[in-house]
């Protein structure tokens, strides 16, 4: 009796002592949701944010990939991030990590393509498509220059950057980039208006071959102006430098007459130089005419940095003598040239024009 | 509705199919051979798909119609088979060797025909109140579990949207994929669910995974009303129906888990194998079959058919039983070897993204062993939470106790109680070795759902204990 009877029923009492409550509320949830639509369900058991998502469904493009900011360290943003994968399926969608991270990425200017959306839970917009605005990248100014240091015993050169925020507040990040040169990203915030002169992003004054750029990037429109600034005791010379867009760069995907490079000895060697802002390796073709002979040339630039190309880059390359330069260098890439005469203080440099399509 | 009748119609037709090619029909209709039918059928189905999927074949419209076609003829061929052995053979009471069983439900005897009605209401009674219940709650409320939106269903969208189980979402190219080398059972079920309904909103497959777990409850009763009588079979089942675990927590059959499926295959290999061990009429083969679907199912059915399948290699040899060990063990390992094998193949095609590191856990194992009895007490408090199971599991380890106490039991408490020791003690194994996670973690997130893999073995005990005689193991 007790072994045939009893004991089903003292497991049975145990069992249900948990799911008759369960049955009982399940009922009153069952009966209080029939009738209404699929999607007040949803937000019935599953919470309001499902809401939010049943609006982000129509507004997000189709082919487009989704990113989900969110804090992968909270359990309730983790429940939102894995069920939105599933309901927005097949539209691509992948956690991207907290806001911060968006902010990183938005400052290094790689920001992935497609929409952002961020998960908030406990906030009246659970989840939120973030605009064009919040997501886009800091615009990019680029500062290449070299600087050729060798034998420049008491010469100290610095970069002084004068930079002033157009129409609304700014933060600049300023980093200098280059062979033996690595500077940590200095961040400037400039109030509405504002002009400022910074002036300590690169300085050198050991011996060797210096080659750099400056790279700014900034959340706001700012106008900058940059020279290099070469100082011996008491003779100081400033040279005015480029501030480019990566889109302004003279032989980014184009044919350019570099410079008709007239060279002495006297005035020192023209050197040429890589600059490759771009995630891949790049590739610059090159032509050139010295002596009535014509050469050609590919060079290949490390991604992510400056180089400066090898003298062997450039077979028959004159150590003097005019030279007309061809490049035909793909987005991203420039290609420039610089040189110090032995007993001068300032780098000379030279930067092509646009001469149209490839000839 | 609509998913629950397409579940059905998709893996119970081709299942019934298969099964009266395998074995001898019972010769009257039960819950028991219908809950086998429609298990048999998501395991084979699944199988095969993974297989067609692996080969290269687009998994669209007309190929998830393959399983059912190749079970509608199979069993046309077996139902004839049956037949023309029935016509051509004189009366054989006791049936041939390999036989499945006769009926489920035993003879009536006139007497106890109002006892037997009386019985069977109350069951009836006592089983309706949790299944129609998570019947309502699956064809009304939105589907809100963690896994199963995490990657079981989402799996399943990618092979539709995809046509296969290879493509750019597996190679993690396209969506998040948690957990990416997971066997893809339930998903390609799933997908071929929705395949059928021209749709992909989870509310049409979560009526499969509903009957998987209506399925498993009424295969064990069936299985158990064979050996141990109709007191004893509902008993366990009114219990496992009435158990939270099973019903509507995390892994159970309001949910988009595997973890009912592989319970239930588990259990089914298991009671064939004991069945052949005791000279019931089980078969090694089938017994690999079904073992074979567990390792389709989840990770740790491979782990777990081994440990069936070498604890019952240990207990036949333990009885020095007639039988040939060669052919017997060959044909009980090829199907799961040859599953294992498909897996492997697999998943060799797809990269590990954000899935369990097996070969780092073994690694890390010997430097960790130290924290085994930490783990071995917090998976067993997880199975002792009134809240999960109840009283089940307290319950088994008295049965355990008493079988192993019994000389006519011993084998049950041998078989049962060392599959269920060794099974737990691999878990246990595995949340010693997983660093960077508390074991008390552990155990909240996963031990009750762990236990649920055991079910079968257990409910033998449990069946075996409220059995009004001793019943006999074996022969």
């Amino acid at each position: 009796m007790l072994r045939r009877f009893l004991l089903p029923a003292i497991l049975l009492a145990a069992a249900a002592v948990t799911t008759a409550p369960w049955l009982v509320s399940s009922w009153k949830l069952v009966d209080w949701l029939d009738g209404q639509p699929r999607w007040r369900r949803r937000v019935a058991v599953d919470g309001e944010w499902t809401a939010d998502l049943r609006a982000l469904r129509s507004e997000l493009p189709a082919g487009e990939p989704v990113h989900l900011v969110g804090d992968p360290g909270d359990v309730e943003s983790r429940r939102i991030l894995g069920a939105t994968v599933f309901h927005l399926y097949p539209l691509v969608v992948r956690p991207f990590g907290p806001r911060a991270r968006l902010e990183e990425v938005r400052e290094s200017g790689e920001v992935p393509a497609g929409s952002f959306v961020e998960v908030m839970p406990g906030t009246p917009h659970h989840l939120r498509r973030l605009a064009p605005d919040d997501v886009a990248p800091w615009p990019r100014l680029v500062v290449p220059f070299a600087a050729e240091l060798i034998g420049s015993r008491g010469i100290r050169y610095r970069t002084t950057l004068t930079l002033r925020a157009e129409e609304r507040e700014s933060t600049v990040l300023l980093r200098a980039r280059g062979t033996g040169v690595a500077s940590t990203p200095r961040r400037v915030v400039l109030a509405a208006g504002e002009s400022r002169t910074v002036d300590d992003i690169f300085a050198a004054s050991t011996g060797g071959t210096g080659l750099a750029a400056l790279e700014m990037r900034a959340a706001q429109a700012v106008e900058a102006t940059a020279e290099l600034v070469a100082t011996r005791g008491e003779e100081v010379v400033r040279l005015p430098l480029p501030v480019l867009r990566p889109g302004e760069w003279p032989d980014a995907g184009r044919w350019v007459r570099l410079h008709r490079l007239a060279g002495t000895r006297e005035a020192g060697r023209w050197r040429l130089w890589g600059v490759n802002l771009g995630g891949e390796p790049a590739v610059v073709e090159a032509s050139w005419t010295a002596g009535g002979r014509t050469e050609r040339a590919t060079l290949r630039l490390p991604s992510g940095g400056l180089a400066v190309l090898p003298d062997d880059a450039l077979p028959g390359w004159p150590a003097e003598g005019d030279v007309e330069l061809r490049l035909e260098g793909e987005p991203n890439t420039l290609v420039f040239a610089s040189r110090r005469a032995p007993a001068a203080l300032a780098t000379e440099m030279s930067w092509g024009e646009p001469t149209g399509e490839r000839p | 509705m609509t998913g629950l009748v397409a579940a059905a119609l998709l893996f119970g037709i081709p299942g019934a199919g298969w099964l009266l090619l395998l074995r001898r029909p019972d010769g009257a209709a039960s819950w028991g051979s219908a809950a086998e039918s429609f298990l048999f059928g998501v395991g084979a189905s699944g199988t095969a798909l993974f297989a067609l999927g692996w080969m290269g074949f687009p998994l669209r419209g007309g190929v998830f119609a393959v399983p059912v076609v190749l079970g509608v003829v199979a069993g046309l061929v077996g139902g004839r088979r049956w037949r023309q052995e029935r016509s051509g053979r004189t009366a054989d009471p006791a049936g041939g060797p390999g036989v499945g069983r006769a009926s489920d439900d035993g003879a009536p005897s006139p007497a106890s025909r109002r006892s037997r009605w009386l019985h069977g209401a109350i069951v009836t009674l006592l089983l309706l109140p949790p299944l129609a219940m998570t019947l309502a709650h699956v064809e009304s409320v939105p589907l809100v579990d963690w896994d199963g939106r995490n990657f079981w269903l989402l799996k399943g969208r990618a092979i539709l949207h995809e046509g296969a189980i290879d493509g750019p979402f597996f190679r993690g190219e396209t969506s998040r994929h948690q957990h990416s080398q997971y066997p893809l059972m339930l998903p390609l079920a799933a997908a071929s669910t929705w395949s059928a309904l021209d749709g992909t909103d989870e509310r049409e497959v979560r009526g499969l995974y509903w009957l998987v777990g209506v399925a498993l409850l009424f295969a064990i009763r069936g299985r158990l009303r064979r050996e141990f009588g109709a007191m004893p079979a509902d008993a366990v089942a009114v219990v496992l129906a009435w158990t939270p675990q099973l019903l509507w927590r995390e892994g159970g059959m309001l949910t988009a888990y595997s973890d009912l499926a592989l319970a239930a295959f588990l259990a089914l290999g298991f009671f064939e194998l004991r069945d052949r061990i005791a000279g019931r009429g089980g078969e090694a083969w089938r017994a690999g079959l079904w073992l074979a679907f567990a390792v389709q199912a989840k990770n740790e059915g491979a782990l777990l058919a081994a440990i069936v399948v070498g604890v019952a290699l240990v207990a036949a040899l333990a009885r020095r039983q007639k039988i040939a060990p060669l052919r017997e063990g060959a044909a009980l390992v090829a199907a799961p070897l040859a599953a294992v094998a498909l897996l492997a193949a697999w998943r060799s095609r797809i990269p590990l993204l954000e899935d369990e590191n097996y070969s780092a856990l073994a690694r890390d194992l010997p430097a960790r062993l130290g924290e085994l009895p930490g783990a071995i007490v917090a998976l067993l408090g997880a199975m002792a939470h009134l809240d999960d199971w109840g009283l089940f599991w307290a319950a088994v380890l008295v049965a355990l106790g008493v079988a192993l106490a019994r000389r006519e039991r011993r084998l049950d408490g041998c078989l049962c109680g060392g599959t269920i020791a060794a099974a737990l003690g691999l878990y246990a194994a595995v949340y010693a070795a997983s660093s960077g996670w508390e074991l008390h973690e552990l155990a909240v997130a996963s031990g009750a759902r762990l236990a649920s893999h055991l079910v079968g073995p257990a409910a033998v005990l449990l069946a075996g204990l409220l059995a009004a005689r001793p019943q006999t193991s074996g022969s």
